[in-house]
């Protein structure tokens, strides 16, 4: 189960509004490659994780990304502080702003709402880390992107933070991909799905 | 010596070449301001066992005069916190390492009196421990989202 801490994982304290950079981070809320979709991806594989190991990275990893689901949120809810009327239509803001006010919603900077076919659960060891290493570096990317996008220093620390977790997040899940290839026969990796032939008639 | 080879040869090694936990220890030398008053510090926020090694480094706790009492604490358990972490995860992959395991035991000790210092202070981090006794300070204070709880 999951206990809450009342703090972020790392500071976000952003001075000046900017509707308009909300509207692009928001991404990293929503969007394929955020972190709602990073966490539920790795909650839910780690359940098919036949070696323990690795579904414990699972875990602590998948937890980390909510910690970060949320250091997205306050950033988006600090972008969008003490809005006039003026600088949500300036801005672009008015087409989210007209059906989530200053709500904090999830979708991508496209307006697409969130959406599970974001992830995969395949329920095989092999084919699941290999999509849990491109998704952080797809991850990496968009972070990359908004990097590109803002000079503010207030988003750009918070933002490099979390740019680099995506990058150790990617060196853990190289690691666990090692791991479990030690485990395998040697002279055919995929001979068999450890997730679900080594389950068959035991209990 | 013939034991060493066969160690690093299965789980029970830690990444002796250098990689995997030890990189943070390069990131420790480059300097970084703290998001509130733009005073250089050193990047020991994300690693707080220079505190005990490294005395040419400034303290954590008091080398950013910009913040008072509980911003301070909660600033001290996010970098002790981020530290734990870092841990955890590369011990989830390498369960025996011995450096990284007496690490965490010994953060979390620290943690573990960080977090009464902070929650006689400022109130409570969490449900499952909070120690409020005339009213319910869970749901009072700033909220981590908002500007001023930063």
């Amino acid at each position: 189960m999951w206990a809450y801490e009342k703090k972020l994982q790392y500071p976000v304290k952003i001075k000046n509004p900017n509707p308009k950079l909300a509207q692009i981070i928001i991404s990293q809320l929503g969007g394929p490659d955020g972190e709602l979709a990073a966490s539920m991806r790795y909650l839910n594989q780690r359940y098919s994780m036949p070696n323990k190991k690795v579904a414990g990275l699972l875990t602590d990893i998948g937890t980390e990304e909510l910690a970060h689901l949320e250091m997205v949120a306050a950033i988006l809810y600090q972008l969008t502080r003490n809005l006039s009327e003026k600088e949500i239509n300036d801005s672009g803001f008015a087409t989210y702003f007209v059906d989530h006010t200053t709500g904090i919603y999830p979708v991508a900077a496209s307006g697409v709402p969130t959406d599970m076919k974001y992830i995969g659960v395949k329920g095989d060891v092999i084919a699941d880390l290999n999509e849990d290493l491109a998704a952080e570096q797809k991850a990496r990317v968009t972070y990359d992107n908004i990097l590109r996008l803002t000079d503010d220093p207030d988003v750009r620390d918070p933002i490099k933070y979390l740019r680099e977790r995506e990058l150790v997040h990617y060196q853990r899940f190289s690691d666990a991909l090692r791991i479990t290839a030690d485990e395998l026969d040697k002279k055919n990796f995929y001979a068999f799905n450890p997730a679900f032939d080594m389950k068959k008639g035991k209990n | 010596m013939m034991n060493d080879y066969n160690r690093s040869r299965t789980e029970n090694r830690c990444r002796a070449d250098g990689r995997g936990y030890s990189d943070s220890r390069s990131r420790m030398d480059q300097r970084s301001s703290c998001p509130l008053c733009e005073q250089n510090r050193c990047a020991t926020r994300r690693y707080s066992e220079t505190r005990s090694t490294r005395s040419d480094l400034p303290n954590n706790s008091t080398d950013c005069s910009c913040k008072n009492g509980c911003d301070q604490l909660l600033y001290s358990l996010q970098k002790l916190d981020f530290s734990i972490y870092e841990l955890v995860l590369y011990l989830d992959a390498y369960p025996h390492c011995e450096e990284a395991l007496s690490m965490y035991n010994h953060l979390v000790t620290q943690r573990k009196e960080l977090i009464d210092e902070y929650e006689r202070q400022c109130g409570p981090i969490g449900i499952l421990g909070n120690k409020s006794t005339t009213s319910w300070d869970w749901v009072k204070g700033t909220l981590p989202w908002e500007y001023g709880a930063n």
